[in-house]
Protein backbone atom coordinates (compact mmCIF):
# COMPACT_ATOMS: atom_id res chain seq x y z
CA UNK A 1 0.00 0.00 0.00
CA UNK A 2 1.36 3.29 -1.12
CA UNK A 3 0.81 5.30 1.97
CA UNK A 4 3.74 7.14 3.00
CA UNK A 5 3.99 10.18 5.00
CA UNK A 6 5.97 12.49 4.42
CA UNK A 7 7.30 16.02 6.63
CA UNK A 8 9.30 18.60 4.69
CA UNK A 9 9.68 16.36 2.10
CA UNK A 10 11.32 13.36 4.38
CA UNK A 11 9.47 10.00 3.77
CA UNK A 12 9.04 8.92 7.39
CA UNK A 13 8.87 5.01 7.77
CA UNK A 14 6.12 5.11 10.74
CA UNK A 15 3.13 6.69 12.12
CA UNK A 16 3.50 5.79 15.15
CA UNK A 17 6.79 8.22 16.73
CA UNK A 18 8.24 7.51 20.77
CA UNK A 19 9.94 9.13 23.34
CA UNK A 20 12.98 7.73 25.07
CA UNK A 21 11.61 9.16 28.82
CA UNK A 22 11.03 7.48 31.63
CA UNK A 23 11.90 4.01 31.06
CA UNK A 24 13.40 1.25 33.52
CA UNK A 25 16.87 1.39 31.44
CA UNK A 26 18.28 2.02 28.14
CA UNK A 27 17.70 -1.80 27.07
CA UNK A 28 14.12 -1.65 28.00
CA UNK A 29 14.01 1.93 25.71
CA UNK A 30 15.48 -0.07 23.32
CA UNK A 31 13.37 -3.35 22.93
CA UNK A 32 10.27 -1.21 23.06
CA UNK A 33 11.29 1.22 20.73
CA UNK A 34 11.73 -1.81 18.57
CA UNK A 35 8.79 -3.26 19.29
CA UNK A 36 6.68 -0.35 18.41
CA UNK A 37 8.45 0.07 14.80
CA UNK A 38 8.86 3.82 15.30
CA UNK A 39 11.07 5.43 12.83
CA UNK A 40 11.00 8.91 14.66
CA UNK A 41 12.18 9.43 18.64
CA UNK A 42 12.40 12.04 20.35
CA UNK A 43 15.25 13.04 22.56
CA UNK A 44 15.81 15.65 25.41
CA UNK A 45 18.50 18.00 25.45
CA UNK A 46 20.74 18.42 28.73
CA UNK A 47 23.75 19.52 29.90
CA UNK A 48 26.17 16.76 29.91
CA UNK A 49 27.50 15.23 33.51
CA UNK A 50 31.19 15.92 33.16
CA UNK A 51 32.04 14.86 36.56
CA UNK A 52 30.70 11.12 35.81
CA UNK A 53 31.65 9.78 32.47
CA UNK A 54 31.38 6.67 32.97
CA UNK A 55 27.25 6.64 32.17
CA UNK A 56 26.23 5.10 29.35
CA UNK A 57 24.38 7.37 26.77
CA UNK A 58 20.88 7.42 25.19
CA UNK A 59 22.74 6.55 21.37
CA UNK A 60 24.88 3.54 22.82
CA UNK A 61 21.67 1.57 22.29
CA UNK A 62 19.51 3.78 20.09
CA UNK A 63 21.01 4.15 16.98
CA UNK A 64 20.95 7.84 15.41
CA UNK A 65 21.95 6.29 11.95
CA UNK A 66 18.62 4.18 12.13
CA UNK A 67 15.87 6.80 13.45
CA UNK A 68 14.63 10.07 12.89
CA UNK A 69 16.18 12.14 15.63
CA UNK A 70 13.55 14.61 17.03
CA UNK A 71 15.08 16.73 19.99
CA UNK A 72 12.33 18.62 22.03
CA UNK A 73 12.95 21.47 24.09
CA UNK A 74 10.83 20.10 27.14
CA UNK A 75 11.34 22.15 30.02
CA UNK A 76 11.93 25.08 28.14
CA UNK A 77 9.00 28.19 29.59
CA UNK A 78 10.34 30.98 27.10
CA UNK A 79 10.66 31.43 23.42
CA UNK A 80 14.39 32.54 24.18
CA UNK A 81 14.98 29.32 25.96
CA UNK A 82 13.31 27.24 23.33
CA UNK A 83 15.19 28.65 20.35
CA UNK A 84 18.70 28.44 22.44
CA UNK A 85 17.90 24.75 22.83
CA UNK A 86 16.75 24.35 19.52
CA UNK A 87 19.89 25.65 18.24
CA UNK A 88 21.95 23.74 20.63
CA UNK A 89 20.56 20.64 19.39
CA UNK A 90 20.94 21.11 15.95
CA UNK A 91 24.31 22.04 16.57
CA UNK A 92 25.07 18.44 17.80
CA UNK A 93 24.50 17.55 14.86
CA UNK A 94 22.37 14.99 14.86
CA UNK A 95 18.89 16.32 13.33
CA UNK A 96 17.36 19.65 12.02
CA UNK A 97 14.19 18.57 13.11
CA UNK A 98 12.65 19.75 16.53
CA UNK A 99 9.48 19.45 18.47
CA UNK A 100 9.02 22.58 19.26
CA UNK A 101 7.80 22.91 22.92
CA UNK A 102 6.92 26.36 25.24
CA UNK A 103 5.37 25.43 28.70
CA UNK A 104 3.68 27.82 29.93
CA UNK A 105 2.60 26.02 33.34
CA UNK A 106 4.34 23.43 35.65
CA UNK A 107 1.04 21.60 36.54
CA UNK A 108 -0.32 21.11 33.59
CA UNK A 109 2.11 21.10 31.38
CA UNK A 110 0.15 23.15 28.79
CA UNK A 111 1.89 25.10 26.28
CA UNK A 112 2.10 29.14 25.87
CA UNK A 113 0.90 29.34 22.32
CA UNK A 114 2.02 33.26 22.51
CA UNK A 115 5.84 32.22 23.44
CA UNK A 116 5.15 28.62 20.54
CA UNK A 117 4.28 31.23 18.16
CA UNK A 118 7.04 33.66 18.43
CA UNK A 119 9.84 31.03 18.52
CA UNK A 120 8.18 29.02 15.94
CA UNK A 121 8.94 31.57 13.25
CA UNK A 122 12.52 32.57 14.52
CA UNK A 123 13.63 28.94 14.11
CA UNK A 124 11.70 28.73 10.67
CA UNK A 125 13.44 31.56 9.78
CA UNK A 126 16.80 30.08 10.64
CA UNK A 127 16.52 26.90 8.22
CA UNK A 128 14.78 24.12 11.33
CA UNK A 129 12.19 21.69 10.12
CA UNK A 130 9.92 23.34 13.10
CA UNK A 131 6.65 20.80 14.40
CA UNK A 132 5.20 22.67 17.44
CA UNK A 133 3.26 21.39 20.28
CA UNK A 134 0.33 23.30 20.89
CA UNK A 135 -3.24 22.71 22.29
CA UNK A 136 -5.66 21.02 20.47
CA UNK A 137 -7.15 24.76 19.19
CA UNK A 138 -7.66 25.04 15.53
CA UNK A 139 -6.98 28.68 15.39
CA UNK A 140 -3.78 28.21 16.61
CA UNK A 141 -2.53 24.95 14.40
CA UNK A 142 -3.11 27.68 11.32
CA UNK A 143 -1.35 30.48 12.58
CA UNK A 144 1.37 27.71 13.33
CA UNK A 145 1.05 26.60 9.82
CA UNK A 146 1.21 30.10 8.41
CA UNK A 147 4.51 30.63 10.21
CA UNK A 148 5.95 28.26 8.28
CA UNK A 149 5.99 25.09 10.46
CA UNK A 150 6.07 21.76 8.96
CA UNK A 151 3.74 19.85 10.99
CA UNK A 152 1.53 20.74 13.78
CA UNK A 153 1.24 18.39 16.86
CA UNK A 154 -1.96 19.18 18.88
CA UNK A 155 -2.18 17.58 22.17
CA UNK A 156 -5.18 14.82 22.73
CA UNK A 157 -4.86 15.55 26.63
CA UNK A 158 -2.14 16.87 29.10
CA UNK A 159 1.36 15.31 28.96
CA UNK A 160 1.85 11.92 30.98
CA UNK A 161 -2.55 12.16 31.53
CA UNK A 162 -3.22 8.97 29.54
CA UNK A 163 -6.98 10.65 29.46
CA UNK A 164 -7.16 9.80 25.76
CA UNK A 165 -8.15 11.88 23.10
CA UNK A 166 -10.35 14.59 24.98
CA UNK A 167 -12.04 16.80 21.83
CA UNK A 168 -11.97 14.38 18.79
CA UNK A 169 -13.98 17.57 17.61
CA UNK A 170 -11.22 20.20 17.28
CA UNK A 171 -8.83 17.55 16.06
CA UNK A 172 -11.28 16.93 12.94
CA UNK A 173 -11.40 20.42 12.65
CA UNK A 174 -7.43 20.61 12.76
CA UNK A 175 -6.97 18.30 10.03
CA UNK A 176 -9.87 20.48 8.08
CA UNK A 177 -7.80 23.75 8.95
CA UNK A 178 -4.31 22.71 7.91
CA UNK A 179 -2.73 21.25 5.01
CA UNK A 180 -0.13 19.95 6.82
CA UNK A 181 0.57 16.48 8.83
CA UNK A 182 -1.27 16.72 12.21
CA UNK A 183 0.46 14.37 14.55
CA UNK A 184 -1.16 14.20 18.00
CA UNK A 185 1.35 14.79 20.48
CA UNK A 186 0.61 13.87 24.27
CA UNK A 187 -2.51 12.02 26.27
CA UNK A 188 -2.67 9.01 24.72
CA UNK A 189 -3.28 6.29 27.24
CA UNK A 190 -3.77 2.92 25.59
CA UNK A 191 -4.23 1.59 22.16
CA UNK A 192 -7.55 2.28 21.57
CA UNK A 193 -7.00 5.89 22.06
CA UNK A 194 -4.05 5.75 19.81
CA UNK A 195 -6.37 3.87 16.84
CA UNK A 196 -9.32 6.75 17.32
CA UNK A 197 -6.93 9.56 17.06
CA UNK A 198 -6.00 7.35 13.56
CA UNK A 199 -9.11 7.16 12.46
CA UNK A 200 -10.13 10.82 12.70
CA UNK A 201 -6.86 10.88 9.91
CA UNK A 202 -4.53 12.30 12.00
CA UNK A 203 -1.36 11.78 10.09
CA UNK A 204 0.84 10.51 13.01
CA UNK A 205 0.92 9.76 17.00
CA UNK A 206 3.84 10.68 19.30
CA UNK A 207 3.76 8.89 22.55
CA UNK A 208 6.28 8.39 25.42
CA UNK A 209 4.56 7.42 28.55
CA UNK A 210 1.40 5.18 27.93
CA UNK A 211 4.28 2.96 26.93
CA UNK A 212 7.71 3.84 28.69
CA UNK A 213 4.92 3.57 32.24
CA UNK A 214 2.71 0.70 31.03
CA UNK A 215 3.28 -2.89 33.26
CA UNK A 216 5.15 -4.12 30.49
CA UNK A 217 6.29 -1.52 28.06
CA UNK A 218 7.65 -3.53 25.22
CA UNK A 219 4.06 -5.37 25.13
CA UNK A 220 2.08 -1.65 25.08
CA UNK A 221 4.73 -1.13 22.34
CA UNK A 222 3.37 -3.97 20.03
CA UNK A 223 -0.29 -2.70 20.53
CA UNK A 224 0.55 0.37 19.92
CA UNK A 225 2.21 -0.22 16.74
CA UNK A 226 -0.85 -2.02 15.89
CA UNK A 227 -3.68 0.26 16.85
CA UNK A 228 -1.92 3.21 14.82
CA UNK A 229 -1.79 0.85 11.42
CA UNK A 230 -5.54 -0.42 12.37
CA UNK A 231 -6.54 3.41 13.10
CA UNK A 232 -5.33 4.23 9.78
CA UNK A 233 -6.06 1.63 7.85
CA UNK A 234 -9.94 1.92 9.46
CA UNK A 235 -9.58 5.85 7.93
CA UNK A 236 -8.40 4.85 4.66
CA UNK A 237 -11.46 2.21 4.21
CA UNK A 238 -13.61 4.66 5.39
CA UNK A 239 -16.19 3.44 8.23
CA UNK A 240 -20.05 3.10 7.93
CA UNK A 241 -22.13 6.11 8.92
CA UNK A 242 -23.33 5.63 12.39
CA UNK A 243 -27.55 5.08 12.69
CA UNK A 244 -29.88 4.61 15.35
CA UNK A 245 -31.44 1.20 14.21
CA UNK A 246 -30.39 -1.99 12.55
CA UNK A 247 -29.59 -2.84 9.55
CA UNK A 248 -29.59 -7.01 8.82
CA UNK A 249 -26.71 -8.06 7.62
CA UNK A 250 -28.26 -11.34 6.40
CA UNK A 251 -30.72 -11.61 3.39
CA UNK A 252 -34.49 -11.04 4.29
CA UNK A 253 -35.48 -13.55 1.41
CA UNK A 254 -35.12 -17.18 1.44
CA UNK A 255 -35.99 -17.72 5.09
CA UNK A 256 -37.64 -21.12 6.17
CA UNK A 257 -41.72 -20.93 6.88
CA UNK B 1 49.37 28.75 35.08
CA UNK B 2 45.55 27.83 35.79
CA UNK B 3 42.36 29.61 34.69
CA UNK B 4 39.04 29.75 36.29
CA UNK B 5 35.81 29.08 33.49
CA UNK B 6 32.19 27.82 34.30
CA UNK B 7 31.28 24.23 32.75
CA UNK B 8 27.69 23.68 33.17
CA UNK B 9 27.09 26.27 35.93
CA UNK B 10 30.19 24.90 37.83
CA UNK B 11 33.50 26.79 38.24
CA UNK B 12 35.95 24.59 36.96
CA UNK B 13 40.12 25.64 37.24
CA UNK B 14 41.49 24.33 33.95
CA UNK B 15 45.45 24.67 32.40
CA UNK B 16 45.84 28.47 30.56
CA UNK B 17 45.74 28.17 26.86
CA UNK B 18 43.36 24.54 26.37
CA UNK B 19 41.38 24.31 23.19
CA UNK B 20 37.84 23.04 23.06
CA UNK B 21 38.39 20.19 21.75
CA UNK B 22 41.54 19.36 24.25
CA UNK B 23 39.07 20.30 26.96
CA UNK B 24 35.97 18.08 25.65
CA UNK B 25 39.13 15.28 25.20
CA UNK B 26 40.46 15.29 28.62
CA UNK B 27 36.95 15.24 29.95
CA UNK B 28 36.06 12.26 28.29
CA UNK B 29 33.48 13.72 26.41
CA UNK B 30 33.02 12.24 22.38
CA UNK B 31 32.38 15.75 20.82
CA UNK B 32 30.41 13.76 17.84
CA UNK B 33 26.88 13.89 19.44
CA UNK B 34 27.68 17.27 21.93
CA UNK B 35 27.32 20.86 21.40
CA UNK B 36 28.79 23.35 22.85
CA UNK B 37 28.18 27.20 23.61
CA UNK B 38 30.80 29.25 24.72
CA UNK B 39 30.13 32.30 26.34
CA UNK B 40 26.49 32.20 24.48
CA UNK B 41 27.29 31.76 21.31
CA UNK B 42 27.27 27.93 19.31
CA UNK B 43 30.33 26.75 18.66
CA UNK B 44 30.25 25.05 15.26
CA UNK B 45 32.18 21.85 15.54
CA UNK B 46 34.93 22.93 13.00
CA UNK B 47 36.16 25.01 15.50
CA UNK B 48 36.23 23.41 18.57
CA UNK B 49 40.32 22.90 17.73
CA UNK B 50 40.46 27.03 17.39
CA UNK B 51 38.41 28.18 20.29
CA UNK B 52 40.73 28.50 23.07
CA UNK B 53 39.62 28.94 26.59
CA UNK B 54 40.44 32.27 28.94
CA UNK B 55 39.76 33.12 32.15
CA UNK B 56 35.58 33.64 33.18
CA UNK B 57 34.58 31.93 30.12
CA UNK B 58 31.43 30.35 30.44
CA UNK B 59 31.18 26.94 28.54
CA UNK B 60 27.37 24.82 28.47
CA UNK B 61 27.77 21.43 26.74
CA UNK B 62 24.53 19.70 25.97
CA UNK B 63 23.81 16.29 24.48
CA UNK B 64 20.67 13.76 24.02
CA UNK B 65 19.27 12.59 27.12
CA UNK B 66 16.06 10.12 27.17
CA UNK B 67 12.62 12.65 26.73
CA UNK B 68 9.29 12.32 25.53
CA UNK B 69 6.44 14.73 24.82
Amino acid sequence: MNDILKIAGREIRSRLWVGTGKYKDFAETKKAIEASGAHVVTVAVRRVNITDRSKEGLFDYIDPEKYIILPNTAGCYTAKDAIRTAGLARAAGVSDMVKLEVIGDEKTLMPDNEALLEAAKVLVKEGFIVLPYTNDDPIMAKKLQDAGCHAIMPLAAPIGSGLGIRNPYNIRIILESVSVPVIVDAGVGTASDAAIAMELGCHAILMNTAIACAKDPVKMAYAMKMAVDAGRLAYLAGRIPKKLYASASSPLEGMIE
Amino acid sequence: MEITITINGKQHSIHDGLSLSSLLRFLGINSDRVAVEHNMEIVNKNDFNDTVLKENDTLEIITFVGGGV
